[in-house]
C-alpha cells in the first residue's frame, strides 16, 4: 500500500512540475489529468433479497433449511477504500469530513487507514434498540478520488478499525502515551466515529479487550434459548498495554473486500446477513457466547469466519460460500 | 525482590525527609495533582492516577452516590453494591454473581479495596490498567450482562439520575468546569470518572497487621505471628506473589512504573483432559492473548481483608481459606470427577513457587489467623465508604 501511495504522490509531483495548476487541497492526488471526483458509495443490508428492517422476521436463515431470524443489528467500520484500475493501480478514496474538514460522527476524514467510516444500517424508522428513529443511521461513505479519467475495474476496502487506532481510548479524551517520555502520542485521541462509538453504550467498542468491534451483526432467534445470535468481529490474541500504544493482536480479523466491475455511478454495496449466517444453525450455541464474538475456541465462529475469508482454526478457506459483500445496482 | 525494592526506595525517602513541607515522606515526584485526602497512613505511597481524571473529593462523593444507586442499572434492580458490599470488603459472598438479566458472571466478585494500586484490574485481563476502563464493563457489558445499560435504555437510565435532586449539586461540584455535566454528551463519561474516583479513593491500610508493622507488637496474636512466619517462609512461599504493602505482586504506585510485565500466575487449579486446560471461559490471561503459555494465569490477589471475601479463586470454586491452603499444600488441585476432571498439580503452566509442602492442622490455623489479621475493620465500617442514600448505621460492628 505504501508503494502505491508513493507512486501516486510521484505522479502528482511530476504534473505540478510541468506547470499543472492543481488547486485541489486534497491529498488524494487529484490533478489536471485525473481531477478529483466526488463520490458517495451507498451501502445497504439485506437478509437474502429482503431489506434489513429492525424487528422484522425472516424465514430460512442459517444452515439446514434455516430458522426464523429477526433483524437486530447491522453496523460495521470500514477503512482504506480504494479503486483499482484496469492496470492494477490502487487509487485511494479520500473520505470527507465536515465543511471544515473535521471528523463527523460517521467519518474520520482521510485516505488509507486514516479514512474510517462507521456504517449503521439499522433502518431509520425503528432503531433496533428502541421505538425511536435511529439517529446514528448512516448508509454511505462519501469522499473524493482521482478517477475522472481512469478505467476502474474494482473497488476494495477493509472492514473494521485499523490497528493504529484499534486500542486508543474510546472514552474520548486520553491520548496514548510514549512509555519512554510519558508524552502524548499525536493523533491518538479518539475522534469522529471512534469517539462516538465509545461514549456510553455505543456498542462498537469492546471494553473487555480494549479494542473496537469491527462489525456488529445480530439477529434475534425466537426459537433459541439464548435469544440473540451475535456476530461481533474484533481482533484477538492481543498483548501489550493499550495506554502505551503497545498493544498488538495476532489476529486482526479485518475482512478485505474486493468487488469487481464496480462503478460508483451505477453501484452500491450490499451486506447480506443471510449469506454471513448461512453456515450456522442459528438456534444452536456451540460454545462461548451465543453466536460468534471472535473467540478462538468458539465453534460458532468457523462458519462466520469462512464467509468473511478470515483465518480461523478448522475453517475451510477453500469452500465456495455465498458472498457477504456484493454490488447492487442503484435505482 | 521485595528487599531489593525497599533498598531502592529508602534513599529517596531519606532525601525527602530533609524537606520540611513533605507530608507523605515518600518520593511522589511532586505529582500530587490535587489536595485529595486519601485517608491512609503517611507511609503508603500515593497511587497512580490518570492525568485526565485527577481525583477530587467532589468526584469521590458523586461516585459514592452513583455506586450505591440502583437506578444506574437497566431495570433499577442492581447497583455496584450488589456485587461489592462494604461488610464483605466490597465482595458479595457468592461464588459467581448474577446480572440484571439473570446471566451468571463467570468469575467471582473482587474486593475493590486499594484498587488504585494494582497493575491490572480484574482476574485475568492484562489489558485493563485504568479503573475508568474497567467500569465501562459492568455498566455496558453484554457478555455477561451485569448492570444491563445499553443503547436502548441509556437515555432512560440517565433520565432517572437527572430527576434526583441530590445529583444536581453533586455533578456541578464534581465537574465545575462544565456548564451542564449531567445533561450534555459528556454525562456518561462524567459518571464513569466519578465512579472511578470513588473506587480509587477506597483505601484500606488499617488492619492489625498494619498496627503490628508500625511497632505495636501485641496487635498480632501468637498464633497469627506463627502464621506470619510460615507465610513468609521458603516452605510455603506465599510471600513471592503476595508481597509488600498491598500484599500482591501486582502493584504500582507513583514512585515508579514497573517495567516488567504485570504479573499473572497459574496455581494449578485445573488440568482438564491432562492438557493443562482451564474451564471455559475462565482461561485467565489466555482469554485475551490466546497464548497456550498464558492458560490458567490469573493475577495474584491482594490478601488484605481476605478473610471477608470467601469463596475464593477466580471462579469461587474454593470455599474457605483452609481449602485454599490445602490446595497449595498439595501443589495444586486434583479434581477426580465431573467435567473438570484433571490433576492441576501437573498443569504445565503451574508457577514454580507452587510447590507442595506438609502442614499440620495447627499450622493451618496459624496461617488463617495471620490472614485474619489482615482484616481492616475500620475500612468495612467507615461511613466514608458507606451507602449515602441510607442513614448511617447506629451500631458499631467492630469486635
Amino acid at each position: 500500500m505504501r508503494a502505491t501511495f508513493l507512486a501516486i504522490a510521484g505522479i502528482s509531483m511530476v504534473v505540478s512540475g510541468c506547470g499543472g495548476s492543481s488547486s485541489s487541497s486534497s491529498t488524494g492526488g487529484g490533478d489536471d489529468i485525473n481531477p478529483d471526483v466526488s463520490i458517495s458509495i451507498p451501502f445497504n443490508a439485506t437478509l437474502g433479497n429482503d431489506a434489513f428492517e429492525c424487528g422484522k422476521e425472516y424465514p430460512g436463515i442459517g444452515s439446514n433449511g434455516g430458522n426464523i431470524a429477526v433483524a437486530h443489528d447491522a453496523r460495521l467500520f470500514i477503512h482504506n477504500v480504494r479503486f483499482v484500475t484496469n492496470d492494477d493501480r490502487e487509487i485511494p478514496m479520500v473520505l470527507d469530513g465536515d465543511d471544515n474538514g473535521e471528523a463527523t460522527a460517521q467519518q474520520k476524514p482521510g485516505e488509507g487507514i486514516e479514512g474510517i467510516a462507521l456504517l449503521d444500517l439499522r433502518d431509520k424508522g425503528e432503531g433496533c434498540t428502541s421505538d425511536d428513529a435511529n439517529p446514528d443511521y448512516n448508509d454511505s461513505v462519501t469522499g473524493t478520488a482521482a478517477i475522472a479519467n481512469e478505467n476502474i475495474k474494482a473497488l476494495r476496502f477493509s472492514v473494521g478499525v485499523p490497528a493504529k487506532y484499534n486500542h486508543i481510548d474510546a472514552q474520548g479524551n486520553q491520548p496514548q502515551l510514549d512509555r519512554e517520555t510519558g508524552e502524548p502520542i499525536a493523533g491518538t485521541v479518539a475522534e469522529g466515529p471512534l469517539a462516538a462509538s465509545g461514549m456510553g453504550a455505543g456498542g462498537m467498542h469492546w471494553s473487555w479487550a480494549m479494542g473496537y468491534v469491527h462489525a456488529r451483526i445480530e439477529v434475534e432467534v425466537p426459537s433459541a434459548d439464548a435469544g440473540i445470535f451475535y456476530v461481533h468481529l474484533g481482533s484477538t490474541e492481543c498483548d501489550g498495554e493499550a495506554s502505551y500504544a503497545e498493544r498488538v493482536c495476532a489476529n486482526g480479523n479485518r475482512p478485505e473486500v474486493e468487488l469487481n466491475d464496480f462503478n460508483p455511478e451505477l453501484h452500491g454495496i450490499n451486506v447480506n446477513l443471510a449469506a454471513l449466517l448461512s453456515g450456522n444453525d442459528i438456534t444452536v450455541n456451540q460454545g462461548g457466547p451465543a453466536g460468534c464474538m471472535s473467540g478462538l475456541t468458539d465453534l460458532d465462529c468457523i462458519g462466520i469466519f469462512e464467509r468473511l475469508e478470515l483465518p480461523f482454526p478448522d475453517a475451510d478457506m477453500t469452500g465456495d460460500y455465498p458472498a457477504v459483500f456484493s454490488t447492487f445496482e442503484l435505482q | 525482590m521485595n528487599r531489593l525494592f525497599l533498598a531502592l526506595v529508602l534513599p529517596a525517602s531519606l532525601l525527602l525527609s530533609g524537606c520540611p513541607d513533605s507530608s507523605t515522606g515518600i518520593d511522589d515526584q511532586g505529582a500530587s495533582v490535587s489536595d485529595f485526602d486519601w485517608h491512609m497512613p503517611d507511609w503508603v505511597p500515593l497511587p497512580v492516577e490518570p492525568d485526565y481524571n485527577p481525583i477530587t473529593e467532589a468526584k469521590f462523593q458523586l461516585g459514592r452516590y452513583l455506586f450505591y444507586d440502583t437506578d444506574l442499572s437497566s431495570d433499577g434492580s442492581m447497583s455496584c453494591e450488589s456485587c461489592h458490599q462494604q461488610d464483605k470488603a466490597f465482595t458479595d459472598g457468592v461464588a459467581r454473581p448474577t446480572g440484571v438479566t439473570g446471566m451468571i458472571h463467570p468469575r467471582n466478585s473482587q474486593s475493590i479495596a486499594n484498587a488504585a494500586w494494582v497493575r491490572t484490574l480484574t482476574w485475568g485481563n492484562p489489558t485493563l490498567t485504568d479503573i475508568e476502563q474497567q467500569i465501562v464493563i459492568p455498566l455496558f457489558g453484554i457478555d455477561p450482562v451485569e448492570m444491563g445499560v445499553n443503547e436502548a435504555n441509556q437515555d432512560l437510565v440517565l433520565s432517572r439520575l437527572q430527576r434526583k435532586t441530590e445529583y444536581q449539586t453533586l455533578f456541578a461540584e464534581a465537574f465545575p468546569d462544565q456548564s451542564d455535566p449531567m445533561y450534555d454528551e459528556q454525562a456518561w463519561q462524567n459518571i464513569i470518572h466519578a465512579l472511578a474516583s470513588f473506587v480509587r479513593g477506597m483505601t484500606s491500610f488499617g488492619s492489625n497487621y498494619d498496627l503490628y508493622t508500625a511497632g505495636q507488637s501485641d496487635a498480632l496474636s501468637t498464633s497469627a505471628k506463627r502464621g506470619m512466619n510460615l507465610f513468609n517462609s521458603e516452605k510455603l512461599e506465599c510471600f513471592h506473589c503476595h508481597e509488600g504493602y498491598t500484599l500482591t505482586a501486582s502493584v504500582r504506585d507513583r514512585r515508579r512504573t514497573p517495567n516488567i510485565p504485570a504479573p499473572f500466575f497459574n496455581t494449578g487449579l485445573y488440568n482438564i483432559d491432562g492438557i493443562s486446560a482451564y474451564p471455559e471461559p475462565n482461561t485467565g490471561k489466555h482469554e485475551l492473548t490466546g497464548k497456550t503459555s498464558d492458560m490458567g494465569l490469573f493475577r495474584p490477589q491482594s490478601l488484605r481483608n481476605i478473610a471477608l471475601t470467601a469463596p475464593y479463586n477466580h471462579d469461587g470454586s474454593t470455599a474457605t481459606l483452609r481449602e485454599v491452603i490445602l490446595n497449595y499444600a498439595a501443589g495444586g488441585r486434583n479434581i477426580t470427577s465431573g467435567p473438570n476432571t484433571g490433576d492441576g498439580r501437573m498443569n504445565i503452566n503451574k508457577d514454580p513457587f507452587i510447590v507442595s509442602f506438609t502442614i499440620t492442622e495447627q499450622e493451618i490455623e496459624d496461617v488463617v489467623a495471620f490472614l485474619e489479621s489482615l482484616t481492616d475493620y475500620e475500612f468495612i465500617n467507615n461511613p466514608r465508604y458507606a451507602n449515602p442514600w441510607q442513614p448511617p448505621k447506629d451500631q458499631d460492628l467492630t469486635p
